[in-house]
């Protein structure tokens, strides 16, 4: 357990992420040929929503609390995440990684199911139908990368990882995750749970103003605690000794994982739940084929 | 003569029983059920803690059968202490909520209900807490029936009957097994204890001791409710009344997986070279898996609560199969005992919360049917404003359940995740078992919150009769489980100390625990580095909580009370409700066929079984008419005419004629 690696990657969480999301906007806005948002404009957007009026359908505490319930938890998985911090932030491995970031969906789907409306309960039965088959790709990976290394602690993944090189199965679980990595961030062509023209931002129709603030951030955070979590474990690379530097380089690959997915994102269509189940289902293979490979010793 | 507390709680429950049949008004029997099994908990916990704490064993004989070897002992070990105090607690909890619950039943008579109920919680105590396998099987039918009884206690109820009766026949065989393995033994060894049985079963051939060890796998899965043996259990846990149901599920099934610790883990590592042992542990785990996978998928696709409930327990069985397995299959290696260790721990300790949140949510289910009448997911909603605490109890169990932190299920899941990881580092198969735990982990929290987003959030249903208010003796009972969720969720250690000494080992040969109650694998042990602090997280969790609850307060925005949005249309709640049957159908459509269930039996069996007992229809009635014929046929000869007169006489002349004829001759 380390404060500063706490401090670091609580800011990053907090601070960074709506940032990414400003890139993703602007790299879609240039392939659209569009001008585009300025990168700050979800900053704006969120301290805007902050101060707007919060409407609420019902008086359930559920719906009054969800929200941050969610954050929280996706802020619990962020200290957890690798950030390219030399130690561990929080004491848990893997599972507790795993169980907070599902807490946090948990908390999405409550929440849409206490808002009562048909819209936003679709979207938290199409929400957890994407998590089924998403995080067993996202597991399956861990699982090889915890077989490599001989250790559940995330830590100790990327310490392997960095000491004793690429290994195929390593290599393998990589490409998995990122073939998942689409489906992970709900960004098109699968962002079917939320499916703004489609069920009207699903889970999230019903929040408006500080609890809308709330839930963007919460999924921002989300977003990027998988894409550290597949940069700093597979591809952990390049190493340096002084921290900031490492935290830095993380950050940039993080960055190019995000362009990526604005661009993919920028030119497909969205696909039905069943179509996205049939891909992820395929892709599950591939991370049942890097255990397989972790079992056999390459 | 010196009785132990556990003679006494077994005899006060007994007594109970009697007690129970004088009694004709529901709330002064449940009451008097009550204070009889609250004082044997009393005393059975009392005993248990003892056991647990020093680890050594209470024994007790009371009577003995030498002709049959057979002795009538209370022999409380700490894996006895255990489960009896699992049984005791969980049940109590069940009665108390039964008092409430069972004015539902104004037409039936309460002493079917709390002498049964009685007799019940007497025969799993003494099954756990005998060492003879005579006894055990007694102990074993006592429990059986009066369960069958509960099962079908609505009589009028044609499905309770038929329930009833496919439990009562798949438990039957499998206690048949368990007889035969019995009878085998003893025949070997001239006794029935169970020490002298694992002696019996070391000099056997391996043939034959591997198809003793297959029956007795065969009894304790059918009642563990693993997949293929299990299928009474989707039928009449959902019949049974709730609190009975509670019980069935939190504890009775887990009797299974005492069985299995007792002759798996007690009996075959003593005697079984180490391949045999590292089988029957495979065996083990892979059927605990298929089960979890099953009944977890199967899950999903249930509308009706309790059964939804009766699915999740058979998966939530295979997890303590998968877990078990794990520990007995490295149970042999000296290498290896602290994962053996690890998986024992993780199934142990998943019995004890599943024991937990599961009765919880059957009461909870119970809840709603108590307050609906209806136990259709589709025909319910928005129920948290009608019981707020049953929702709030019921969110912790469904929390609990799908394994989410800070609740108990976290704590067991965690421990079973990393035996079958380590595991899967030892012997490779093992590690599929991980990822399967893992997918079903996530279809746990994907029924689980079906069940609660139907049932309790959303738009109240408009069909059915308004839902009532729920007795507080019910609520009660749901608060204090859940409450239990919570604080072993966040105290594991207390949980997992004396769970620790049931293996007859200490803690630290597994974890080392650290500040805050953090707990750490310990890599030379054979388990894999790991650490989990249940404390620190959830205090970090609520630091975050705060500062999300603050970005959110941070604008100081107005609230306003708005009715829902529906796309700028008006209808009524009822028309936009989203009713349980819609939930995943893409996914349960991939997965449609995936439980062979087998259709409960229309009973022509028993039809032509009292057929049989019927001796009117074949022996008495037939033989009546066939006489009734003769005499019609006799006295139709007497017509009256006097010709037919003369020609009889004539014929009779001559048949005497013939006859003296050739006697003469």
């Amino acid at each position: 357990m380390s404060a500063s690696t706490i401090i670091v990657n609580g800011l990053i969480a907090l601070l960074l992420a709506p940032l990414f999301d400003g890139v993703v906007r602007k790299v879609k806005a240039i392939i659209h040929s569009r001008k585009g948002p300025p990168i700050t404009q979800v900053y704006i957007d969120i301290l805007k929503l902050l101060g707007k009026e919060d409407l609420r359908c019902t008086a359930s505490a559920i719906f009054r609390f969800a929200p941050a319930v969610a954050l929280a938890a996706f802020l619990v998985v962020a200290l957890l995440t690798p950030m390219g911090m030399p130690c561990a932030g929080l004491p848990g491995d893997m599972v507790t990684w795993i169980y907070f970031l599902t807490l946090g969906a948990a908390a999405i789907i409550v929440l849409a199911a206490a808002s009562g409306n048909p819209f936003a309960e679709a979207g938290a039965a199409r929400e957890i139908m994407m998590l089924l088959s998403v995080e067993p790709i996202v597991v399956a990976a861990l699982i090889t990368a915890a077989i490599k290394s001989g250790s559940m602690q995330l830590t100790d993944m990327t310490a392997w990882n960095i000491s004793h090189g690429p290994a195929v199965s390593m290599v393998t679980a990589g490409i998995a995750f990122f073939l998942a990595l689409q489906a992970a961030l709900g960004k098109l062509p699968f962002d079917i749970a939320e499916a703004e023209s489609e069920i009207v931002d699903g889970p999230l129709i019903e929040l408006s103003g500080p609890k809308l603030a709330t839930m963007k951030l919460a999924l921002l955070i989300r977003q990027l605690v998988y894409c550290f979590l597949l940069v700093q474990i597979f591809i952990p690379w390049p190493v340096f000794s002084l921290w900031p530097l490492s935290v830095l380089a993380a950050l940039v690959k993080v960055l190019i994982l995000f362009v990526l997915a604005a661009v993919i994102e920028a030119v497909s269509p969205r696909l039905r739940i069943d179509q996205a189940i049939s891909y992820t289902g395929r892709v599950l293979f591939v991370a049942l084929a890097a255990l397989v490979l972790a079992v056999i010793g390459v | 003569m010196v009785c132990t507390n556990v003679e006494i709680a077994f005899a006060l429950l007994l007594v109970g029983a009697l007690v129970s049949c004088c009694m004709r008004s529901w709330r002064l029997a449940g009451w008097v059920a009550t204070a009889f099994i609250g004082i044997a908990t009393l005393l059975a916990w009392n005993d248990g803690l003892n056991v647990l704490l020093s680890g050594s064993t209470i024994q007790g004989p009371i009577a003995a059968l030498p002709r049959f070897g057979s002795q009538l002992a209370v022999t409380l070990d700490p894996l006895s202490a255990g489960f009896v105090m699992l049984i005791t607690g969980v049940s109590l909890m069940a009665t108390v909520y039964s008092i409430g619950y069972m004015e539902h039943y104004p037409r039936e008579s309460p002493r079917r209900f709390y002498a049964l109920l009685q007799l019940f919680i007497a025969g799993m105590v003494g099954v756990v807490s005998v060492s003879d396998w005579l006894f055990f099987i007694v102990f074993w039918e006592v429990m059986t029936l009066a369960s069958y009884f509960l099962v079908t206690f609505e009589r009028s109820d044609p499905q309770a009957v038929r329930a009833g009766f496919k439990y009562f026949i798949m438990t039957h065989v499998a206690t048949a097994g368990l007889l035969i393995t019995a009878i085998v033994l003893w025949g070997n060894t001239g006794s029935f204890a169970f020490e002298a049985h694992k002696s019996g079963l070391s000099f056997m051939g391996f043939p034959l001791r591997s198809l003793l060890l297959a029956l007795y796998l065969l009894a304790f899965t059918t009642k563990a409710g693993i997949f293929p043996m299990g299928d009474w259990l989707p039928d009449a846990h959902p019949t049974a009344p709730s609190g009975v149901s509670a019980i069935l599920s939190g504890v009775m099934i887990k009797l299974g997986a005492y069985g299995v610790l007792r002759v798996f883990w007690g009996m075959l590592p003593h005697i079984g070279r180490q391949g045999e042992i590292m089988t029957w542990g495979t065996i083990i785990v892979f059927l605990g898996t298929l089960s979890a996978f099953v009944g977890g998928l199967t899950a999903m696709k249930e509308n009706d609560s309790k059964r939804l409930l009766a699915f999740s327990s058979i998966s939530q069985s295979g997890y303590i199969f998968l877990a078990l397995g794990i520990g007995i299959a490295f149970s042999a290696s000296a290498k290896l005992s602290s994962l053996a260790l690890l998986g024992l721990l993780g199934a142990g300790f998943h019995i004890l919360n599943d024991g937990i949140y599961k009765s919880l949510l059957f009461m909870n289910a119970g809840s709603i049917l108590y307050s609906t009448g209806t136990r259709d997911l589709n025909k319910v909603g928005g129920l948290s404003s009608v019981m707020p605490l049953a929702a709030a109890a019921g969110l912790v169990g469904v929390a609990s359940l799908s394994g989410l932190p800070p609740t108990n299920g976290f704590a067991s899941k965690w421990l079973i995740y990393q035996s079958s990881i380590s595991g899967g580092l030892r012997f490779a198969p093992f590690v599929i078992v991980a990822v399967v735990a893992f997918f079903i982990s996530l279809s746990t929290l994907a029924y689980s919150l079906k069940y609660y987003n139907a049932a309790f959030l959303g738009k109240p249903a408009a069909e059915g009769r308004r839902p009532t208010n729920i007795p507080a003796t019910m609520t009660f009972a749901q608060c204090v489980l859940a409450l239990a969720c919570i604080v072993i969720g966040l105290a594991p250690v207390w949980a997992i100390k004396p769970i620790v000494s049931v293996f007859g080992a200490s803690l630290p040969e597994t974890f080392s625990v650290g500040a805050a109650s953090s707990l750490a694998a310990i890599p030379a042990y054979g388990a894999v580095p790991a650490v989990w602090s249940p404390v620190a997280l959830f205090a970090v969790f609520l630091i975050c909580f705060a500062i999300a609850e603050g970005i959110r307060g941070s604008g100081k925005a107005k609230t306003r009370a708005v009715p829902s949005w529906y796309g700028g249309e008006e209808h009524t709640d009822d028309e936009v409700r989203y009713r349980a049957h819609g939930f995943y159908s893409p996914f349960n459509q991939a997965f449609a066929k995936v439980y062979p269930h087998l259709p409960i039996p229309r009973l022509p069996s028993i039809k032509r079984l009292r057929s049989a007992l019927d001796f009117d229809s074949w022996l008495y009635g037939p033989l009546v008419r066939w006489g009734g014929g003769l005499v019609d046929r006799i006295s139709r000869s007497h017509a009256g005419i006097p010709q037919l007169y003369m020609v009889w006489q004539v014929v009779g002349m001559i048949v005497v004629l013939v006859l003296l004829f050739v006697l003469i001759r």
